[in-house]
């Protein structure tokens, strides 16, 4: 695996992890889903791929196994006998923070591409000294 | 006393020098890749210790055109000194951004010195008219 394919796996990986950011938010007061209950807040899960060095890959994505946060509401459709909503245990600040780190975390992987890139540049240029 | 232009002992270093910015390069990428990958050991590109002994034992050569550089091909190796995170993971973004650029100034330092090189070659074959 060359320079250019490990950046771009990473670029993809952080990809892959700002939808999953995205949906939560979208999702943060879903109430109903085709599973029934609240919305789940997923997670991505990276690995490393085999060979060293291989870059990185999404190998699932999965729900978070925390409780769903419970609203008092006794006129929501949705509401239990006591009048409690449950909401997804998606938190926003929990989120926001995460989508940061992606974006971060995208950018250096795209810094490292133009590292690559330059380079490939210089050998090119050699031909033409 | 046969002599190929480019393999002459300067000739040689440099270009064991892009193999192995080269191999940095994507030991790095790779690293910066798995920067959120739990448990994720970074990988470390060594060269230039086996570059500068290669280099001292080419200069007991009798000739440097006839001395040929031997460096092993640049092979990476797992870094466990770096201290980890909770996640188990030990890669710094901020490490491996400055040795990124690091890295790639000494690529193109040794590509320009390659360079100039080819360029002296042609000057000697043309008599430096130009092209």
């Amino acid at each position: 695996m060359d320079c250019f394919d490990i950046s771009a796996s990473g670029l993809a990986a952080q990809r892959g992890r700002l939808n999953v950011i995205a949906a939560n938010i979208a999702n943060v007061e879903t109430t109903v889903t085709d599973t029934g209950g609240p919305y789940r807040r997923q997670q991505v899960i990276f690995a490393s791929k085999g060979s060293n060095p291989g870059g990185v890959e999404v190998v699932g994505v999965v729900p978070d196994p925390r409780e769903a946060r419970q609203v008092y509401q006794p006129g929501h459709p949705n509401a239990d006998a006591e009048g409690f909503v449950a909401y997804p245990n998606v938190n926003i600040v929990e989120e926001m923070v995460d989508l940061v780190s992606a974006t971060r975390s995208y950018e250096a992987n795209a810094a490292a591409f133009n590292a690559a890139k330059a380079m490939a540049q210089q050998a090119l240029d050699l031909g033409r000294a | 006393m046969k002599c190929n232009l480019l393999a002459e002992v300067t000739s040689q270093a440099l270009a064991a020098a892009l193999r192995g910015t080269a191999a940095r390069q994507a030991a790095l990428a790779n690293n910066i890749a798995n920067v959120d990958t739990p448990t994720f050991t970074r990988t470390e590109v060594e060269f230039e210790q086996a570059l500068a002994g290669a280099l001292r034992e080419a200069r007991r050569a009798p000739s440097h055109c006839a001395g040929q550089l031997r460096v092993p091909p640049p092979r990476g190796h797992e870094d466990h000194s770096a201290p980890r995170r909770e996640d188990g993971n030990n890669v710094s973004i901020e490490r491996e951004m400055t040795a990124l650029a690091r890295n790639a100034l000494a690529h193109r330092a040794a590509s320009e010195l390659l360079a100039s090189r080819i360029r002296m070659l042609r000057a000697v074959i043309h008599g430096n008219r130009r092209g």
